[in-house]
């Protein structure tokens, strides 16, 4: 009996535990639920993954909605409702409906006698030409810079290039609306609070627009709200995350308490598996908030689904005990925990292989479920005994002792040729299982609502081509604007190529706003030196024209613009994002637009090092690929792995034996999972680990006992049923990874479990006195 | 007394004749321009000369050119300027660019203008609101920007028309001033092979 000083010790340790996580829960931030925290961190480059951080940071505080009406004063209306409507709702920090437009005259200002640093680099510009068609041009001096500025248009013709964001959009009277044919649209602009990470304040601009949108439709049918931001996505994730925590959580912890109280009537074992779920929960949060610092929302809802497994020591246990009250033969803790240690060591196993997949999501999974499991392992070792003996009582149905003589007997008469069959059954399953569907996109695992989607298209299109996830990250080794700025101009040729090819439709780039200094010196000189050989045809141009050059205009004095001050004009807000600084080093986005051929445009810019051509779904979904395909080997290696791990109890033979039921399991797994439209993924072979690590133990448990007495195998049918609860239950997730894979793993551990009796299969005569057979 | 009342009589009638005749112009509102606009003789392709007079605030006189405009309704404007010989130059404004993603401000630009030579309401509408005056077959519309972004550039465009636009002034926000006179205007010959190829590089470009 275990000492009651270590039962105290351990449930203050875990008191203790439960309160750090739990503050630490409550201090938000620490539940992620975006795409980017189930990316790779360690294989990407540190300026790749500044870029994606700083990205997601930059448009984390903001969210866009689109209200659209047939006509522009409809729409007016409904977007200062719609305004009044969010602002009344106090979910925002700021929303913005009207807006001044940029004041030109301040760009014009910055570019106010800098033509000479925009003329062309390269020689024999004729210039007397270019200023009579500047002269005589009929809107070439429309909206821009004057003839004695810019007599030649260089800066003129640069400024009207200038690559703003908006300009899609049109101001009326103050709104930024944009028309299609059945539409005008008005932009508003919602600022979001400082706490956005967390779900609370999700919901609130969620439910705040939902309101808004009712109350506008409610009164003018015809108007609608489209919505834009990444805030939405999480908010629906997050819901989705709780329904599904919810559904598994309350699912299983009912399901395994029915089945406790139905079967065994005991409330040692009820005891002792709350007990031991709330451990395991408590243990497998605690270490991955202290591994990884945050936990993933597909974590905790994986994290639940181990209710069910968690519970399966408590069964087997207290079964145990049970079993051993029928036979009343002493000495049963000493017998059962060998087993027990044994199914902890497969589990184990197969979660350990996890932690090899190259995603944080599916290490924190693997975390959480080698610290859940063993903390839930512990609690039970800890506290079964003594609940057994305070708790009296208990008993299980007489039918699962007619059970147990029927699996004895069974496993009696199969021999070789069953596990024969048993062999071409893992065979066959493979075969089929190598022409499933495989499915490695990244996007296609996570829940995206088709609505949000749907929305999301109807402002982008609204407002133009849309942004491409991908960009291009510019990165040189001298960290410098210089330095970023002469690398996007050396890529603008490459651009240029991959657009006329149709791979992409443009981009936006601070060397599009002020060229590089080296540029600019290049200019110049080039600009002065053809001042200087084209000017008596000049003098005689301007003459012919009655213009008079202002004072300093042969000189042409160096006025290098910097980038750096134009993007502190009010009007630079919209590129600001293009720049960061990451470890002293600054570098330089390009955002591109209508991305058709990523895999191209990543061709054309491979050479050079500084250049990154960054697609963050593309790269991980061929990551996942690459995980995936090797799968079969890994799974080999896991189950030589466990083979290893059983033989030092069992022996090589019955240890293979053991493990046949689980090979078939994982055989056909994924071919029963594909015909309910499981695609092969990373997931799936996740779950192929799992099922090798869970499926096993109920081989092990009925070896070690199961088909001995009533109790004992009651407890290993109630061993699968909590599990397969748990998983099945996982299936129904709305995250379509989880979904996945609790699809396939539930289908894993049904078959495992019906072909257990395989294990029973006739012992050798060489057999160690170590298997219940020569006990 | 009868001819004091005769002459009386012929004093009346020639005081009311000419009032009678010269009926005061309409004043056309926005809808109202929009109507007169779309009455305006389109035909697919239209070609006409065109006189340019240039004021800027940096030169001393007005600058004059003269040159053919090209207007068709399935390709878009060329505006070509002949005189003064220094000054000659070609402007392709075409219809659709396939490779714009988006609406810069230069593509902007190039669409109003080439809605103003064409005389194409839509785009007009988008940035400036009308008021018109009707006087006999004569229509003169006044388009002002709507907004701040295109009164920064613009202070106004006046349009003139008879059977086709006929002048049009174009008032800049910086005090330059251009007007365009069109006359002999002809719905032939057919596009030739270079304007054909002129447009399509443009397009590409």
């Amino acid at each position: 009996m275990i000492r009651p000083r270590w039962i105290i010790l351990w449930l203050l340790l875990l008191g203790a535990v439960a309160a750090w996580s739990a503050l630490r829960l409550s201090q938000g931030q620490t539940v992620r639920s975006d795409l980017l925290a189930l990316l790779p961190r360690a294989s990407e480059q540190a300026p790749v993954q500044a870029a994606l951080e700083h990205l997601a940071s930059s448009g984390a505080n903001r969210a866009f909605l689109l209200v659209s009406s047939p006509y522009l004063p409809a729409a007016i209306v409904a977007t200062d409702k719609v305004a009044a409507s969010l602002r009344d709702s106090g979910a925002f920090a700021k929303v913005v409906a009207k807006l001044p437009p940029p004041q030109g005259k301040a760009v014009l200002a910055f570019f106010h006698q800098a033509a000479p640093m925009l003329a062309p680099t390269q020689a024999s510009t004729d210039l007397p030409r270019r200023f009579f068609e500047r002269s005589y041009g009929t809107f070439s001096t429309t909206g821009t810079l004057s003839l004695a500025d810019d007599p030649f248009g260089f800066a003129s013709d640069h400024l009207r290039s200038l690559p703003w964001p908006q300009a899609a959009l049109t101001w009326q009277d103050g709104y930024l609306t944009a028309k299609t044919p059945e539409h005008t649209s008005v932009l508003v602009i919602l600022e979001l609070r400082p706490n956005i990470g967390e779900y609370a304040a999700q919901l609130a601009v969620a439910k705040a627009v939902d309101q808004a949108e009712r109350d506008l439709r409610g009164r003018n049918p015809a108007a609608t709200v489209s919505r834009l931001g990444g805030v939405f996505y999480a908010e629906a994730a997050q819901t989705g995350a709780r329904h599904d925590t919810d559904l598994i959580s309350i699912g299983s912890a009912l399901g395994v308490v029915l089945l406790m109280l139905l079967v065994f009537r005991s409330l040692a074992m009820l005891a002792t598996a709350l007990a031991s779920i709330t451990a395991g929960v408590v243990g497998g949060t605690t270490a991955v908030l202290l591994v990884f610092g945050e936990i993933h929302l597909l974590t905790l809802v994986f994290g639940v689904s181990l209710i069910g497994e968690a519970a399966d020591y408590s069964i087997q246990l207290v079964s145990a005990k049970l079993s051993d009250d029928e036979e009343r033969v002493p000495g049963w803790l000493g017998r059962v925990l060998p087993g027990l240690g044994m199914a902890l060591g497969t589990s184990l196993l197969g979660y350990a292989a996890m932690t090899l997949v190259p995603l944080p999501s599916i290490r924190q999974i693997a975390v959480f479920a080698l610290t859940g499991l063993a903390t839930a392992f512990v609690t039970v070792v800890l506290l079964g005994p003594t609940a057994t003996s305070v708790l009296r009582g208990g008993k299980v149905s007489a039918v699962f002792g007619d059970l147990a003589e029927m699996v004895r007997a069974l496993g009696r008469r199969l021999g070789s040729k069953s596990v024969a069959a048993g062999v071409l059954a893992v065979v066959v399953g493979l075969c089929l299982g190598s022409t499933i569907r495989t499915d490695d996109d990244v996007r296609s695992l996570i829940n995206r609502p088709p609505e949000l989607l749907r929305q999301e298209a109807v402002v982008t299109q609204t407002l133009g081509a849309g942004m491409s996830p991908q960009f291009i990250l510019l990165h040189p080794a001298a960290g410098t604007d210089e330095a970023c700025l002469q690398k996007a101009e050396a890529l603008h040729a490459r651009l240029v190529r991959c657009r006329e090819a149709g791979q992409l439709g443009g981009w936006t780039s601070l060397a599009d706003l002020t060229p590089s200094r080296h540029r600019q010196a290049t200019a110049h000189a080039n600009y002065r030196a053809e001042l200087t050989r084209q000017r008596a045809q000049l003098e005689s141009a301007f003459r012919e024209v009655g213009f008079t050059p202002p004072p300093g205009f042969w000189t042409a004095d160096d006025r290098t613009l910097l980038l750096h001050d134009f993007l502190q004009l009010p009007e630079a807000t919209p590129f600001r994002h293009l720049r960061f600084e990451h470890a002293g080093h600054i570098s330089h986005l390009v955002t591109l637009r209508a991305v058709t051929a990523p895999d191209q445009i990543r061709a054309a810019l491979i050479d050079d090092a500084d250049i990154t051509f960054v697609d963050k779904a593309s790269s991980i979904s061929r990551l996942l690929a690459e995980v995936r395909r090797p799968g079969p080997l890994w799974i080999a290696l896991a189950f030589l792995l466990a083979l290893s791990v059983l033989a030092t109890r069992y022996g090589v033979r019955r240890g293979a034996l053991l493990l046949l039921p689980t090979a078939i399991g994982v055989a056909w797994a994924p071919v029963l999972a594909a015909w309910v439209g499981v695609p092969a993924s990373v997931f799936g072979l996740m779950a192929l680990l799992l099922v090798l690590g869970v499926g096993v133990n109920y081989s092990i448990f009925l070896w070690e006992g199961g088909a001995r007495s009533r109790s004992a195998l009651a407890g290993v049918i109630a061993s699968c049923l909590t599990t397969l609860l748990s998983f099945g239950l996982l299936a129904f997730c709305s995250m379509p990874a989880l979904s996945w894979l609790g699809t396939t793993l539930s289908f894993g551990i049904l078959v495992s479990f019906l072909l257990t009796p395989l294990a029973l299969t006739a012992p050798a005569r060489h057999e160690t006195a170590a298997t219940p057979a020569a006990r | 007394m009868r001819p004091r009342l005769a002459i009386g009589w012929f004093l009346l009638l020639c005081s009311i004749v000419p009032h009678a005749r010269a009926a005061p112009p309409l004043v056309l509102d926005e809808t109202a321009c929009r109507e007169a606009f779309a009455a305006i003789g389109r035909p697919p392709l239209l070609r006409a000369e065109f006189t340019q007079e240039k004021t800027l605030p940096d030169v001393a006189r007005p600058l004059r050119a003269k040159g053919e405009l090209l207007v068709s309704a399935e390709l878009g404007v060329i505006l070509c300027t002949l005189s003064p010989e220094f000054a000659r130059s070609t402007k392709v404004m075409p219809l659709s660019r396939p490779n714009t993603d988006r609406l810069g401000i230069e593509a902007r630009i190039s669409r109003m203008i080439r809605a103003v030579l064409a005389g194409e309401y839509g785009p007009l509408a988008e940035f400036f609101s009308a008021q018109g005056r009707r006087d006999g077959n004569r229509l003169h519309i006044t388009l002002t920007p709507k907004s701040a972004e295109v009164r920064s550039a613009l202070q106004s465009i006046e349009l003139r028309f008879g059977t086709y636009l006929e002048q049009v002034d174009i008032n800049e926000a910086a005090g330059s001033k251009v007007r365009l006179m069109f006359s002999g205007f002809r719905p032939t010959p057919d596009l030739s092979v270079d304007e054909r190829r002129s447009f399509a590089e443009a397009a590409a470009r």
